[in-house]
C-alpha cells in the first residue's frame, strides 16, 4: 500500500465512526443506505460494531470480498486487511464485527444479503472470556503443580453445546475454539453430529485441536492433514465412524463410539498439558430431553463443566431438573436470528461436496486420489445395524441410578453394533462411501476363513479409528472384483475391513 | 510545542528523573505512582526509560535497589515496550549496581532477579531476553562464588573450586564422590526415580574413567566438569522440590483452611505488615473506583468485592491461586540460596496488582512525599478519563485506529452513563472500571470475567476487552490473520511464520505440477501421542536446539518433531572439539553428554561424507526423506 494512499483510508474510517456516532443520536439508517454501488461494480458496506453483514450464496455463486478498514471476523476467524476472499457454492455465513468495519464484495451478488443488528456476538464473547478464565486458572494450577512435580493436570473448561437443530451449535463451538485459539490456546474441537461434516465426511464423529485458524473460505474441510502445502496449517483429526444420519439409528454404537473417543481425549489430555489447559468444546447433533441420559453420559465421560444451551430456555429448564451436575454449570445463549433452517437438500450438497473435498482438495490445493481393484472375497464388509425406533427403551432396563453406565457401555453384544455384509454386491455397495477401518490388531485372515466369529472383529474395529475413506467406483458381480477410489497412492489397502456407511457419492 | 501542560518527551523525562529523588527508601506508592505514569505515558517511554537508568546510575549505592524495583514493577505491570528498552542496558545496570551494594541488598538483588527468570502469565516469555538472564546469571554465579555469606561457603565451595580451581583429576572425583551421596540421597529419599539410579550408575562410571592413569585431554576435562556443574544444579534442584512438596502439601493443606473460613489473611504477611501495606496504599473507600484486580486480593476489601461480584466463590478460589502463586515464588527462591527467611518487602510490591488507580487514589498516596508537585500536576493533566484511556491507548502503532478506538471509548462511556441510569451503581462500577483498565493487563481483565448467566447476558464487552482477542496482538501478519504480540520474541516468531508463508506459498504455486493426497487418520495411540507443535512448528521458547524450524508441513516432508531431531545423534570422535560447525547453517552443533549412551553426543546431527551436520539442515537441502505419514503395511 503506498503511502498516498494513506489519507484516504484515514477519512474512510473517520467517516466510518462519525457514521457510527450518528447513530447514536439519529435515527438508524437503513441498511441499503450503508452499501455503496461503486462505478466498477464494487459494492462497499459499513458494518458498525457490534453488527453483522449475513449473506446467502447459491451452488453456482462465487463472491469476492475484502475487509477495507476496521476488523471483522466470520464465526471467531479475523479477516485479514490484505488478503482477498472467495466464497463459492451454497453457503450461509456472516460477518460479524466488534469495532466496525468497511467490507467490499464484487463478482456476484448474493441471492440474500442484509445487515442485521441481532448479533449473537457479543454473549457469545462473553462466554468466551468466561471459559478463558478458567483456561487460565488451569494454567496456573498446573504451574504450581509442575513446582511440586505433581502429576496431577488441570484442565480447562470442558463445553457440552446443546441445542434444537439450525441453532447455530456449530457455529458457537467454531467461534469459542477461534477466539481460544487467538489467544494462543489448543482446544479440542469435537463432533459429534453424524449429519455435519467437521473437517471430515459426514458419518463420523471427530476430536480435532485447534491450533491455527479456520479456513473460511472452506468451512466444512480443506483443512485436514494432506501431503501438499496448505495455507492454513492443516489439522489433525482422530475419527470415529458411525456410518450413518441418525444417531438415532443405532444409540449403543453412537454411545460405544462416542465412550471411545472419549477414552482417547482423556489420553490426550494426560500426553499434553497444552491441549488440556484448553480444555474442549463438544457440538453436538439435535439432542433434546428425552435424550437426557445420554447427555448424563457425554457429563460424565468428558467430565463436562459448562453445559450450554442454545436458543431454547425450556430445554435449559428441563435439563436442570433431569441431569445430576454438582459441578456443572448450566447457561444459555440465545439462537442467532441468522440461523435459518437447513432443509435437506442444502444439508444433501454440503455433505456431498465435503465428500469431493476429502478425495480431491479444495480450489487451493488439488488432490490426486488413486483407484485400486480389488477382489471382494479379500475384503471384509461391516455395516452398521440399524436399530428400529428403540428410542432409548434399551437404558431403562439396565441403568442404574450410580455410574455403572460405564459398565453397560463396554458390555455391548458387539453384534448388536455393526453386522458383516453376507453377500456384497454391487447392489448394496454401489456408489457408497466406505470406511477404511483400523484393523490390525487382528488377524484378518481368520476371519477372512470364518475361522472365528465377527464379533471380535467388530470389537477391535470399534476399539480403534478410522484410517480414511473411500469411494465404490464400480463393482463386478460378474468377476468379484470391486475398484475404489482412495485418497493416497498404496499397493495395498491399509486394511482388509471396511465399514460401509449409508452415505453415497455421485461423480 | 513547548507547553507546560503538556509537556514534550524530553522535559517529561527530566522531570520523571527529579521526581525519582524522592525514592530514597521502598516506597510502595512512589513505584506504583511512576509505574501508571510510565504505563499512561508510553509516548515518553524512551525518555522514561533513561530517567530510571539515569536514577539507577546516581543514586547513592543504599537507595540503588528502589530505582531498580521500579524498573522490575515497569517492566512487569506495564510490559511492552519498557521491556525492550530495559532490556538494551540490563545487563549493566544490575550487573553495575551489583557491584557496588552491600551483601543484604544483593540477596535482595538476586531475589529480583529469579523473578525475572519466571515467564510471565499471559506471554509465557520472561520479562527480558533470556540472552540478557543468562549473562546475568553468569554474572551472578561467578559473582557469588567468590564473594558468599559464610553460611553459604559449605554449600557452593565444590562448585567455585570446580569454576576457578585447577582443572585436576583430583578435583573432579571428588566432586563427582559428594555428587554421588547427593544423588544417593535422593534415591533413598524418592524410590520411584529410576533417574536417580541411572544416574548414580553413571556418575560410577565416569569415576572409573577419570581414574584410569591415562591422559585426558584438557577440553574434556572442562567439558565433563561442566557437565557435573549441571547435575550438581539439577540435583540441588530435585532436592529442593522435594522438599518443596512436602511443604507445600502443608500449605495447600492451609489453603484450603483459609478457602473454608475466606476472607482471611493469605499466608505469607504477618497482619502488622499487611496492615502497614494498606495504610500506604488504600486511599478511603469512597473517593475511589477500586481496581477490581486489586480489591480482590486483599481480604479485607472483600466485601466490596462481593457486592459486586458475580460469583465470589470462583472469584475467592481465582484470587487464592493468585495469592499462593505470589507467596510461593520467595519460598522458593529462600531454599535454593538458603538466605534468610524474611520475606523480601519487594515481592508485595511486585505483584501484577499494581496498577492504574484513580486520580483521588493517586493524591492521597503521594501525601507526605516531597517533590509531587509534578506529580499531581500530570495527574490533573490526565484528569479525565478519556484523556488516560486515550494514553492507554496509544501502545498502538496505528494512528487510525486509536482514533477509531477513542471513538469507541467515548461511546462506551456514553453507553455506560445511559446504563448507571437504568442499572444502577454496579453495573455503573464494573464498566467504569474495566474500561480504564489498561490494554496491556489481560491478567486483570480475565479474572474479571465470571461464569454467570447474568454476565453473559448483560455485559456488554468493553474495548480493552475485545482487545484481547483483536489489539492485544498488535503485530498482524501481512499475509493472513494471524496476529502477534509486539515484543521481541514474537516477532521471531512471526518471522518463523512469514517463513513458513513464503515456503507453503512457493509450494502452493508448484502445487500443480506436484501430486498431493489425503493423508490417512491417526489410529488413537498415535494421536494421543502427536503434538500439534508438529504441525505449527514450535511455539515456545524451546527451540534452542535449533534447525527445529523444519516445520512446514508441505511437499513430502512432514515436519520433524523434536523427538526425532532428539534421537539423531553423532557421538564426538575422540580428536575432535566439542563445539563444530554445521555445513549447512554454519551454526553451532555443541555437544551435549548423552545419559543413555555414556556418551559425548551431537544432537540433532547426522554424518554425511565425513563432515558433520544439522540432521534438519540435511533434510532441508538433500530432501531425500521420504517419511510418509501413512501406515506402512504390507
Amino acid at each position: 500500500m503506498s503511502a498516498a494512499s494513506l489519507p484516504n483510508i484515514d477519512a474512510s474510517v473517520l467517516k466510518s465512526i462519525l457514521n457510527q456516532a450518528h447513530q447514536k443520536t439519529q435515527p438508524k439508517p437503513q441498511p441499503d443506505q450503508n452499501a455503496k454501488l461503486q462505478a466498477d461494480g464494487n459494492i462497499t458496506i459499513d458494518i458498525p460494531a457490534f453488527q453483522e453483514w449475513r449473506f446467502e450464496l447459491l451452488a453456482k455463486d462465487k463472491l469476492k470480498l475484502k475487509l477495507l478498514s476496521g476488523t471483522a471476523e466470520i464465526f471467531g476467524t479475523e479477516l485479514s486487511p490484505n488478503m482477498e476472499y472467495s466464497f463459492q457454492g451454497s453457503m450461509r455465513s456472516c460477518i460479524s464485527t466488534f469495532r466496525g468495519c468497511k467490507i467490499q464484495y464484487w463478482n456476484c451478488q448474493p441471492s440474500s444479503e442484509y445487515i442485521s443488528e441481532e448479533s449473537c456476538m457479543k454473549q457469545y464473547l462473553n462466554l468466551h472470556f468466561a471459559l478463558e478464565k478458567q483456561r487460565y486458572q488451569s494454567k496456573y494450577a498446573n504451574k504450581q503443580a509442575k513446582l511440586v512435580s505433581s502429576n496431577t493436570i488441570s484442565k480447562g473448561p470442558r463445553v457440552l453445546i446443546i441445542g434444537p437443530k439450525d441453532s447455530g451449535k456449530t457455529s458457537l463451538s467454531r467461534i469459542l475454539s477461534s477466539y481460544a485459539e487467538k489467544m494462543d490456546n489448543q482446544p479440542l474441537l469435537i463432533n459429534l453430529n453424524p449429519r455435519s461434516s467437521q473437517f471430515v465426511i459426514p458419518g463420523s464423529l471427530t476430536a480435532t485441536p485447534i491450533s491455527d485458524m479456520f479456513n473460511v473460505e472452506n468451512m466444512s474441510l480443506g483443512e485436514t492433514i494432506t501431503t501438499g502445502p496448505s495455507f492454513y496449517h492443516q489439522k489433525q483429526p482422530i475419527v470415529e465412524t458411525f456410518g450413518m444420519e441418525k444417531y438415532q439409528d443405532n444409540v449403543k454404537l453412537y454411545r460405544y463410539l462416542i465412550h471411545q473417543l472419549s477414552k482417547t481425549v482423556k489420553t490426550r489430555f494426560e500426553n499434553d498439558s497444552r491441549v488440556a489447559e484448553s480444555g474442549l468444546i463438544i457440538d453436538t447433533p439435535a439432542f433434546t430431553i428425552s435424550d437426557h441420559q445420554l447427555i448424563q453420559e457425554l457429563i460424565n465421560w468428558f467430565d463436562i463443566n459448562v453445559l450450554v444451551v442454545i436458543g431454547n430456555e425450556r430445554l435449559l429448564f428441563d435439563l436442570k431438573k433431569k441431569l445430576y451436575y454438582p459441578e456443572l454449570e448450566l447457561v444459555k445463549v440465545n439462537k442467532s436470528s441468522g440461523c435459518v433452517d437447513k432443509d435437506d437438500r442444502f444439508e444433501r450438497e454440503l455433505q456431498q461436496r465435503s465428500i469431493k473435498e476429502y478425495f480431491y482438495g479444495i480450489e487451493s490445493l488439488q488432490l490426486s486420489p488413486y483407484t485400486i481393484t480389488l477382489n471382494l472375497s479379500d475384503l471384509i464388509f461391516l455395516k452398521p445395524k440399524e436399530v428400529e425406533d428403540v428410542n432409548m427403551s434399551f437404558l431403562g432396563g439396565d441403568q442404574d441410578e450410580d455410574d455403572n453406565d460405564t459398565n453397560s457401555v463396554e458390555n455391548v453384544s458387539f453384534n448388536r453394533l455393526l453386522e458383516r455384509l453376507k453377500e456384497p454386491s454391487s447392489d448394496n455397495l454401489a456408489n457408497a462411501i466406505l470406511a477404511l477401518a483400523d484393523d490390525s490388531n487382528v488377524e484378518i485372515n481368520k476371519y477372512l476363513n470364518n475361522l472365528q466369529p465377527d464379533e471380535t472383529l467388530i470389537e477391535a474395529v470399534l476399539k480403534s479409528s478410522t484410517l480414511g475413506f473411500c469411494y465404490v467406483l464400480h463393482c463386478d458381480d460378474a468377476k468379484k472384483k470391486i475398484k475404489l477410489l482412495i485418497p493416497s497412492p498404496v499397493q495395498q489397502l491399509p486394511t482388509k475391513t471396511l465399514i460401509l456407511t449409508q452415505y453415497r457419492y455421485h461423480e | 510545542m513547548p507547553d507546560p501542560n503538556n509537556p514534550t518527551p524530553e522535559q517529561f523525562g527530566e522531570e520523571f528523573f527529579n521526581s525519582l529523588s524522592a525514592l530514597t527508601f521502598n516506597s510502595r506508592p512512589i513505584i506504583e505512582s511512576h509505574t501508571s505514569l510510565a504505563m499512561e505515558n508510553l509516548d515518553a517511554a524512551s525518555e522514561i526509560v533513561k530517567a530510571v537508568e539515569k536514577r539507577i546510575k546516581r543514586a547513592i549505592p543504599s537507595q540503588k535497589l528502589y530505582a531498580l524495583y521500579l524498573l522490575d514493577s515497569i517492566c512487569k505491570n506495564v510490559g511492552v515496550p519498557y521491556t525492550h528498552l530495559f532490556n538494551i542496558n540490563i545487563f549493566k545496570t544490575f550487573t553495575s549496581v551489583y557491584s557496588l551494594v552491600d551483601d543484604p541488598t544483593r540477596v535482595k538483588m538476586i531475589k529480583l532477579f529469579k523473578t525475572w527468570k519466571i515467564p510471565m502469565p499471559i506471554t509465557g516469555l520472561t520479562v527480558f531476553q533470556q540472552e540478557q538472564l543468562d549473562r546475568i546469571e553468569q554474572f551472578l554465579i561467578k559473582a557469588t562464588a567468590s564473594n558468599r555469606p559464610p553460611e553459604q561457603q559449605h554449600n557452593d565451595q565444590q562448585s567455585s573450586r570446580l569454576l576457578n580451581g585447577p582443572l585436576g583429576k583430583d578435583a573432579l572425583i571428588f566432586e563427582i564422590d559428594e555428587l554421588k551421596n547427593l544423588v544417593n540421597s535422593r534415591r533413598i529419599q524418592m524410590p520411584s526415580d529410576k533417574k536417580a539410579s541411572q544416574r548414580f550408575d553413571l556418575l560410577q562410571q565416569l569415576k572409573t574413567i577419570i581414574n584410569q592413569p591415562t591422559v585426558i585431554a584438557p577440553q574434556q576435562l572442562e567439558a565433563v566438569q561442566k557437565q557435573l556443574i549441571t547435575i550438581r544444579e539439577d540435583e540441588i534442584n530435585k532436592l529442593n522440590h522435594f522438599k518443596m512438596q512436602q511443604q507445600q502439601q502443608r500449605e495447600s493443606a492451609a489453603a484450603a483452611a483459609a478457602a473454608a473460613t475466606a476472607p482471611a489473611p493469605l499466608p505469607n504477611f504477618t497482619t502488622a505488615q499487611f496492615q502497614d501495606l494498606m495504610k500506604l496504599v488504600s486511599p478511603p473507600p469512597e473517593q475511589t473506583h477500586i481496581n477490581l484486580a486489586t480489591s480482590s486480593m486483599y481480604p479485607f476489601q472483600q466485601s466490596q468485592q462481593r457486592t459486586y461480584g458475580n460469583n465470589p466463590t470462583t472469584q475467592d478460589y481465582y484470587n487464592l491461586i493468585k495469592a499462593f502463586t505470589n507467596g510461593q515464588v520467595p519460598t522458593q527462591q529462600q531454599q535454593q540460596y538458603q538466605i534468610s527467611q524474611v520475606n523480601d518487602p519487594h515481592q508485595n510490591n511486585s505483584r501484577p496488582s499494581s496498577s492504574v488507580e484513580n486520580n483521588n487514589g493517586y493524591k492521597s498516596n503521594v501525601s507526605g512525599l516531597s517533590n509531587l508537585d509534578f506529580l499531581q500536576g500530570l495527574m490533573k493533566k490526565g484528569g479525565t478519563r478519556s484523556g488516560a484511556t486515550q494514553q492507554s491507548t496509544n501502545t498502538r502503532n496505528d494512528a487510525q485506529k486509536m482514533n477509531e478506538n477513542g471513538q469507541k471509548q467515548y461511546e462506551f462511556q456514553t453507553q455506560l452513563q445511559e446504563s448507571t441510569l437504568l442499572g444502577g451503581q454496579q453495573e455503573h462500577l464494573e464498566t467504569f472500571d474495566s474500561s480504564v483498565t489498561p490494554l496491556l493487563n489481560p491478567d486483570e481483565l480475565i479474572s474479571k470475567f465470571d461464569l454467570t448467566q447474568s454476565f453473559i447476558n448483560n455485559h456488554v464487552p468493553t474495548s480493552n476487552e475485545i482487545a484481547l482477542i483483536y489489539e492485544l496482538k498488535p503485530n498482524q501478519c501481512s499475509n493472513c490473520p494471524k496476529r502477534f504480540f509486539d515484543i521481541n520474541e514474537s516477532k521471531h516468531l512471526k518471522e518463523l511464520h512469514l517463513d513458513w508463508h513464503f515456503r507453503t506459498n512457493k509450494k502452493l504455486k508448484e502445487s500443480s505440477k506436484n501430486i498431493h493426497n489425503r493423508s490417512w487418520f491417526l489410529s488413537p495411540s498415535k494421536w494421543c501421542e502427536f503434538k500439534e507443535d508438529e504441525i505449527i512448528g514450535p511455539l515456545d521458547n524451546e527451540a534452542e536446539s535449533g534447525g527445529l524450524e523444519v516445520n512446514s508441513s508441505t511437499g513430502k516432508k512432514n515436519p520433524l518433531s523434536r523427538e526425532e531431531l532428539f534421537k539423531k545423534i553423532v557421538s564426538v570422535p575422540e580428536e575432535s572439539e566439542n563445539e563444530i560447525t554445521c555445513g549447512v547453517c554454519t551454526e553451532k552443533l555443541i555437544a551435549k553428554f548423552d545419559e543413555d549412551s555414556g556418551e559425548w553426543v551431537w544432537r540433532n546431527a547426522i554424518k554425511v561424507r565425513g563432515r558433520v551436520l544439522h540432521y534438519s539442515c540435511w533434510i532441508e537441502t538433500d530432501g531425500k526423506d521420504n517419511r510418509d505419514r501413512s501406515p506402512e503395511r504390507s
